[in-house]
């Protein structure tokens, strides 16, 4: 089995590196620190070349470290998340940045004139499960076929469809019901 | 007309303006920043990493004396199944063996050898019941996470991957939540077995079986319990 070279590794990882973002946002709920990620885990990757089959996805095999490292971070963050200390409450008192249930927090990556419904849908997607989001996130933000969603996530296509489908559905649900706020809104 | 069509466009259209990739150049410098960082850190070891290896040559040192003790001293006992392993987190073992590509030590050959393997270590057989389809075993490996006894069961359910960990239940530990994942447990005999899982449900626990003779199994075993909230 000859190993992945790193000239090759930086090419195959920049061809997929869209896929691999979608997977980091779709674990993390959170556009800032995907970047951090994805350099996380091609270090990572970098010192298990040797481990890379080249019969297998690349793509696959990328994301499972993307995976993981995004989780980490995500435990990472839920730990230091509080803090107790007084001066750093004293810091942090002035009230937060709008931030949306996927952390977006306007730093470019909303809209000024952002309405309800982009909020609700962030909202509604932050209640699907990982796969669910991970297939609907490469579904269309990227417009991947099928094939290569179930080819990145190392899963049979049937099943990237139907997460898709069913994320989908989820998403008409929540939307098509007015949410409390909305109705107490003037 | 239905709204559905209406509705998934908006939605789709929000999403593509909501959450947009950086550029290709910023994703393309990501790869080359690792590369770069990788191979000047192979080039140029660091005090630390000297230091280190200087550590490990003493540790090596020391550990080849005791390797060289043990070889000469009688041996204590038969056992050495497994290979002594530091402690970790059923969520850490799960992590780490997503990232070395998720293959199990071994394969068992039949029913009798699964049932064997728990047995020898754990004092009682398990079988496997019928199993939901899409769910596939990859086979068993070992870890030292509820004990270093801990054996574990791989498997690929709906196409993700799945660890079901076993153990004595005597020894049984509260285990944590694992983030971003969902743990089950379940009791079989006098084994306690946890099931880690990306997915919503149980996908192997509710089909492992009491392998020991006793007696018969009234039917289906009951639903594992769910350990971390959705």
């Amino acid at each position: 089995m000859s190993q992945l070279s790193p000239d090759g590794f930086s090419r195959r990882f920049t061809a997929c590196s869209r896929s691999l973002w979608c997977i980091a946002v779709a674990i993390l709920g959170d556009l800032d620190p995907a970047e951090d990620v994805l350099q996380e885990a091609a270090l990572t990757a970098l010192g298990k070349l040797h481990q890379f089959d080249p019969a297998t996805t690349f793509t696959a095999w990328m994301g499972q470290i993307v995976r993981y490292t995004a989780l980490n971070h995500a435990r990472r963050r839920a730990r230091t998340s509080t803090s107790v200390d007084p001066t750093v409450l004293d810091e942090t008192a002035a009230p937060p940045p709008v931030a949306g249930p996927l952390g977006l927090t306007g730093r470019g990556q909303l809209a000024r004139d952002q309405g309800d419904f982009d909020d609700d849908v962030m909202a509604a997607l932050s209640e699907l499960d990982h796969p669910a989001r991970e297939c609907l996130l490469l579904r269309v933000v990227l417009d991947m076929p099928y094939r290569d969603i179930a080819r990145a996530l190392d899963l049979p296509e049937g099943t990237a469809m139907s997460h898709v489908h069913r994320a989908r559905r989820l998403l008409r649900d929540r939307l098509s019901t007015p949410t409390p706020s909305a109705e107490v809104a003037p | 007309m239905s709204v559905q069509p209406v509705l998934d466009r908006r939605i789709d259209e929000a999403l593509r303006r909501l959450i947009r990739p950086p550029s290709e150049d910023r994703l393309r410098a990501i790869a080359e920043d690792a590369v770069r960082k990788v191979a000047s850190t192979r080039r140029r070891p660091s005090v630390r990493r000297r230091g280190l290896a200087v550590a490990a040559a003493v540790v090596f040192a020391v550990g080849g004396g005791w390797q060289l003790y043990q070889a000469l001293r009688p041996a204590a006992s038969p056992g050495g199944t497994y290979q002594r392993q530091p402690w970790r987190s059923l969520h850490q073992v799960y992590g780490d063996w997503l990232v070395d590509g998720f293959r199990p030590a071994w394969v068992c050959a039949d029913e009798r050898e699964f049932a064997a393997s728990f047995r020898s270590v754990l004092d009682q057989g398990l079988r496997l019941g019928e199993l939901p389809a899409g769910t596939t075993v990859l086979g068993l490996s070992y870890c030292h996470s509820i004990t270093p006894q801990t054996t574990c069961l791989l498997a690929r359910a709906d196409g993700r991957p799945v660890v079901v960990f076993v153990d004595r239940l005597e020894r049984d530990t509260p285990q944590p939540d694992p983030p971003g994942l969902r743990l089950f447990r379940r009791q079989v005999g006098q084994l306690v077995l946890y099931e880690l899982t990306p997915l919503e449900e149980a996908a192997v626990l509710p089909s492992f079986i009491n392998a020991e003779p006793g007696p018969p199994w009234p039917g289906r075993p009951p639903a594992a319990e769910r350990r971390t909230p959705p």
